[in-house]
């Protein structure tokens, strides 16, 4: 697993950490962005954050090391559940970025008070393991040519969420995912499900692990 | 202990089936695995590594069923799938890296010593390297974790006549050992003709034969003469060739008339007579 962490590792620095750089400009214009309560960017960056397994998985493809993996010491828990951790890596690294964007937007935006910075890291949670829960399955059944149908899907339905929240807004202005005021408990629940789905997915990976090559 | 058992495998594609294949690897040998393109030399390797999920038949791999074996007797198996599995962006120093986390007994000295020993510049990205060069770090991978079996796939294509001989030499020298042994897919057969104990042809999936190479070599022999004489050659014969200069043809030496001229047949003529002939059949 160790070795399998640090072959992730350093392909996340020779080919992801543009995506990183990205997720931190995101970050920073979201400082500016939520002024009026919209977090949109701060939330986007954390979509980015999710991409990293997928991203990685399709590295593993093209040099086919998927294929060569099944030759190497380790199972396929083992394999499945490296990508699920560096995606648990990202989710860490996407709520400190917004953390620290979020403390310094609420020095400086009245808008910013701590129910939007509660649900501002639920959604940033959200959006970065949900894509990983599904396109991860989906990238280990069918491949990454494939599979990357399903994240342009994901793309699209976050653009469509965007579109309601614009519409749902008196301002016309795209602000949260989450209807605003949710109660804390239920945004717990939401973090408990969201967690929930991302340990099926794991075990859908491993189920499914292998099947693309076949 | 016998390295390597596959009995009765097979598989079935759409338009294509490999087997029924029954292959022995005795502890301390190497055995050739020589086929043309589309033989299924690379299919029996990954089935016997379960990377493609067989049909029907047995793997056992150094005395263990390989669908039961445990991850960890992974270990004792150096694999070269051609230039296939490095991530193309790590250097030659992050490999060994990583396959430190992956294998227990990986010997960083050994490898680090393959690589200088190889010339492969420990700074540049595999995706750099020459085909030759990516295929020499495999090689270096699977040696360096002290595997007790190895099993190539045409893992020696790509590399120059030095290099080839090089590595053919470590080959060698790897096998001395009794405990060692190796599978080795090519249809470089002067190669194989070189390294191996033992020699089998695949061809279209079935398994023409499985033989000693010095066996083989002893057995059959090359019979030069006329068409006509070879229309009344009266005696099995398993490849010929006729051209405007004569004919030859692929026999066994016990099956000829004593006195019969007959020079000896090198494992390329072998192969390829015996296949063209399946072909003319």
């Amino acid at each position: 697993m160790k070795g399998l962490l640090l072959k992730d590792a350093y392909q996340i620095w020779h080919y992801a950490k543009g995506v990183i750089v990205a997720a931190v400009v995101m970050m920073g214009a979201g400082v500016v962005t939520i002024m009026n309560g919209a977090n949109f960017f701060i939330v986007y960056a954390g979509f980015l954050m999710g991409m990293m397994p997928m991203t990685l998985l399709a590295y593993d493809q093209a040099s086919k090391f998927s294929e060569y993996s099944g030759v190497l010491p380790v199972t396929k828990e083992q394999l499945v559940g490296s990508k699920y951790i560096i995606g648990l890596c990202g989710l860490v690294l996407a709520e400190l970025f917004a953390a620290a964007a979020l403390g310094v937007a609420s020095l400086h935006w009245t808008a910013v008070d701590h129910a939007l910075v509660v649900s501002t890291l639920v959604q940033v949670g959200m959006t970065t393991l949900l894509n990983s829960a599904v396109l991860l399955p989906l990238n280990y059944r069918f491949g990454y040519e494939k599979a990357k149908y399903a994240f342009y899907l994901m793309v699209g339905l976050v653009a469509a969420l965007m579109g309601f929240g614009v519409s749902a807004n008196e301002d016309g202005l795209a602000r949260n995912f989450l209807p605003q005021g949710v109660p804390p408990l239920a945004l717990l629940g939401i973090v408990l499900i969201v967690l929930g789905l991302y340990s099926l997915s794991w075990r859908l990976s491993v189920a499914w692990y292998g099947k693309a090559e076949q | 202990m016998n390295a390597l058992e596959l009995r009765g495998l097979t598989k079935h594609y759409k338009d294509f089936t490999l087997g029924p294949l029954d292959l022995t690897l005795p502890g301390g040998t190497i055995c050739g695995l020589i086929g043309e393109n589309g033989a299924g030399k690379s299919t029996t390797i990954r089935l016997i590594l379960d990377m493609v999920q067989r049909d029907g038949g047995t793997v056992t791999i150094l005395g263990r069923d390989s669908r039961t074996a445990s991850v960890r007797s992974k270990e004792e198996i150096g694999v070269v799938l051609g230039s296939d599995g490095i991530p193309l962006c790590l250097n030659a120093v992050e490999v060994g890296k990583v396959m430190a986390g992956i294998y227990r007994n990986w010997d960083a000295g050994d490898y680090t010593a393959f690589c200088r020993k190889f010339d492969l510049p420990p700074d540049k990205k595999y995706k750099d390297y020459s085909a030759g060069m990516q295929r020499k770090l495999c090689i270096a991978v699977a040696l360096a974790h002290h595997p007790k079996l190895l099993l190539l796939d045409e893992a020696t294509n790509g590399l120059d006549p030095v290099v080839r001989d090089e590595v053919t030499d470590l080959l060698l020298d790897f096998a001395r050992d009794e405990n060692h042994s190796i599978l080795i897919s090519s249809h470089i057969v002067s190669d194989l003709e070189k390294l191996c104990d033992t020699i089998a042809f695949l061809h279209k999936g079935r398994l023409l034969l499985c033989e000693e190479k010095d066996a083989l070599r002893e057995e059959y022999a090359l019979w030069h003469g006329t068409a006509a004489q070879l229309a009344e050659l009266d005696t099995p014969v398993y490849g010929k060739r006729v051209t405007p200069y004569g004919a030859e043809a692929l026999v066994r030496r016990d099956a000829m008339p004593a006195g019969a001229e007959l020079a000896p047949v090198s494992i390329e003529e072998l192969f390829v007579l015996m296949v063209k002939e399946e072909c003319a059949e």
